[in-house]
């Protein structure tokens, strides 16, 4: 079912949180330049996320007797947009902090919450997401990664690829057969956490088109695994997964993709008096639509803080984010291709030419356009 | 109207009303002056035009965050008479100090030609200009109160939501207001184009919905085509994008629109205009562009109205001017600032 998405407000109290957020960030990334900045959530920096651990900004939402912050959506939200909208380098604990985290809570045993969420909290422990395998893209059902059961625990075999920062993280949630043949589907699939520093694990990055290194291929032979690696229930995996992606989906990373490169454009526009209707009309456009998908991104946060279940909604905002996310590079090109006389500095060229080389794949990770779209339709009922 | 809200009594009375009137009269905008006047009266009889006014003048004294929803009522129902901007009007002359007319209010702010010379008033595009009983015209820097009765008709335009009309300048009431009220009644324009079009955008949405799943092509209902099912999901993106756009533009304690949200909304909802009427055109194929089938009513209130008070080039421009000027602050600062609706 695809619900209204009404007008939410943030509580008064996040304010002063946003005011504490942003004069750390301010000072914390103040060396880095627009181009630094617009990697966004694929900016690696293990010891920026140190320091937010020691702020007590990581697990923000979890309970404290695990090292948490205990602290609500709304909050979450803020410290999101607080991070993405600055460009601050928070790859290296993002997927734990936003995905590994919530789900080792809702699904592990104690002694998997108290082992792990408190490394999560402190900045010690760096996840990465098993999911896509090379002939399993879009069809993540397919996968034939395979750990079998033995004396000792289940012993893996498989691989992984485009695997967001593998070669830089301590584990990967890996969602892999543990029963039953590829033809079963849905069906026999579970998630395991793999320790990436055990004998038979061969991590090897992959360099994108703007010259980074953010994902890998990831090869597991025989690699033996403790029992406890089982995280939830042994073939609850496709229904973990999905409850996890619906979390991914929900937050405003899919509206600030490209906000470094905007920001840096506004302060040249200001700096080199780009006063042009053809800049009026940019940036306004661009600043009209961000404030309508935040303002729906906030929605959906509200739903989550109201114990719903906002999963199609917010396919659907993300599908509409990115669509935004792409846009952007499109449009300031446009713009300043109509000014020739203008001199843009080297900041900006090379930061648009970063967006502009890497933005298709804001609409690939975490579920392609064709995937969210579906979803939509069948929140509506059409299939 | 699975996907209106009703948030108060008004909506839902409001509702059942031109729910009646909709279905009395069918979705055509072509209406003869007697059918208009009759639609009138009983809305006018209803007393819901004063819900905007203060409480001690005989009104609900309803906010634009609180009446918002019976704006959308307007476009959701198609109906030939300006509501939203009747109810914005009656407040704005209140407010302003000004006698409140009889009958419907037009509010217009674009391709008004004030001519001394030939002592003329002349706007060609001109919404319901040859239905409504009064409209408050914007020239530059002044403001004109014209009757229907005294106008002279140049032309009806085909879809029947615009007129060519001029007026002798002798005719014209100007009315002495501030440049602040001014500058508010353009904002209002836009309000009472923008919050009707994103109602009949949510009407659309549900007849292409409708229609998919029941017209069959190949032996199943068009619903179940991959490809089908897609554009209706981008369908369903512009819309839930506009809808926020309306509440967004709405988002006011009193019955001025914040300036800034206006434009963010006012542009948002021209910017995905033409989209949704393309869309729900490409799934009803053939059907959708006959006179006989209601779509195209709804799809031409919501392109003819996409521009009217401005196109989004206009708003866009406004916003991206604002932007510029706030030297000191940054994207992200004036999103979770000013312009979150709070």
């Amino acid at each position: 079912m695809l619900d209204v998405l009404d007008l939410a407000y943030l509580p008064q109290e996040e304010s002063q949180f946003r005011s504490e957020l942003r004069a750390f960030i301010k000072e914390a990334t103040q060396g880095m330049d627009a181009y630094a900045r617009a990697r966004s959530w694929m900016g690696f920096d293990a010891g920026f996320s140190k320091k937010l651990a020691a702020k007590g900004w990581l697990g923000l939402t979890l309970p404290k007797q695990y090292g948490g912050a205990e602290k609500g959506y709304f909050s979450r939200f803020v410290l999101s947009e607080e991070l993405l909208g600055a460009g601050a380098p928070v790859s290296a604990h993002w997927i734990a902090d936003r995905q590994s985290g919530p789900l080792i809570l809702r699904y592990g045993s104690e002694a998997q919450k108290q082992f792990y969420l408190p490394r999560i909290c402190q900045g010690d422990a760096f996840f990465c997401i098993g999911m896509s395998e090379p002939n399993s893209g879009s069809d993540l059902a397919s996968i034939k990664s395979r750990a079998v059961k033995n004396d000792k625990g289940w012993l893996l075999n498989g691989s992984k690829i485009w695997t967001t920062n593998a070669h830089k993280s301590h584990y990967m949630i890996a969602l892999v057969r543990t029963s039953g043949e590829p033809d079963d589907r849905q069906k026999g699939l579970s998630q395991l956490i793999i320790d990436l520093s055990l004998p038979g694990v061969t991590v090897r990055p992959i360099v994108d088109v703007a010259g980074d290194a953010h994902f890998s291929e990831v090869f597991f032979t025989d690699v033996q695994l403790a029992e406890d690696a089982l995280i939830g229930n042994e073939g609850d995996g496709w229904e973990q997964v999905n409850a996890e992606l619906a979390f991914e989906r929900s937050g405003p990373e899919r509206i600030y993709s490209s906000m470094a490169l905007v920001e840096c454009f506004l302060k040249e526009c200001r700096q080199q008096g780009w006063q042009s209707e053809q800049v009026q009309a940019t940036l306004g456009g661009i600043v009209a639509r961000l404030a309508v998908l935040r303002t729906m991104s906030l929605a959906i946060t509200c739903k989550l803080a109201k114990g719903e279940n906002p999963s199609v909604e917010a396919s659907l905002v993300k599908d509409y984010g990115t669509g935004l996310e792409q846009d952007i590079p499109k449009l300031i090109a446009d713009c300043m291709g109509e000014h020739p006389e203008w001199a843009p500095s080297v900041e900006l060229i090379k930061t648009l030419a970063l967006v502009d080389q890497v933005c298709p794949s804001y609409s690939l990770r975490g579920g392609t356009r064709e995937i969210l779209r579906g979803i939509i339709a069948r929140g509506l009922g059409l299939r | 109207m699975d996907n209106l809200r009703m948030d108060n009594l008004f909506d839902e009375a409001v509702g059942r009303l031109f729910a009646d009137i909709s279905e009395k009269f069918g979705n055509s905008l072509n209406l003869s002056s007697a059918d208009y006047e009759e639609i009138w009266s009983e809305i006018a009889t209803s007393g819901f035009l004063d819900v905007m006014l203060p409480e001690e003048k005989g009104g609900a004294g309803l906010s634009l965050q609180e009446a918002g929803n019976l704006f959308k009522l307007e476009g959701y129902f198609n109906l030939p008479v300006p509501f939203a901007s009747t109810l914005l009007a009656r407040s704005w002359l209140d407010g302003n100090g000004q006698t409140i007319p009889e009958g419907s209010v037009v509010i217009a702010s674009m391709g008004v030609q004030v001519s001394e010379g030939s002592g003329q008033i002349v706007v060609n595009k001109l919404p319901f200009g040859h239905l409504a009983a009064n409209f408050l015209v914007l020239g530059k820097q002044s403001c004109y109160l014209l009757v229907r009765e005294k106008a002279v008709l140049n032309e009806i335009y085909h879809a029947g939501l615009f007129a060519s009309v001029r007026w002798n300048l002798g005719d014209a009431i100007r009315l002495d207001v501030s440049a602040q009220a001014l500058d508010d009644l353009h904002n209002l324009a836009a309000l009472a184009a923008l919050v009707p079009s994103v109602g009949a955008m949510e009407r659309i949405f549900e007849m292409t919905l409708e229609y998919a799943n029941q017209r069959q092509q190949f032996g199943r209902p068009l619903s179940k085509f991959q490809a089908i099912q897609h554009q209706i999901s981008v369908l369903a993106e512009q819309v839930w994008a506009a809808r926020m756009a309306a509440q967004i533009a709405c988002n006011s304690g009193n019955n001025r629109p914040d300036p800034n949200l206006l434009a963010i909304a006012r542009y948002q909802v021209s910017f995905v205009s033409d989209q949704v009427a393309d869309i729900s055109h490409a799934v009803h194929g053939a059907i959708g562009i006959t006179e006989e089938y209601a779509l195209h009513f709804y799809t031409s209130r919501v392109r003819e109205f996409k521009s009217e008070a401005g196109t989004q080039i206009y708003w866009a421009k406004k916003l991206g001017q604002h932007v510029l000027g706030q030297e000191g602050e940054t994207v992200l600062s004036m999103l979770t600032g000013e312009l979150c609706p709070g």
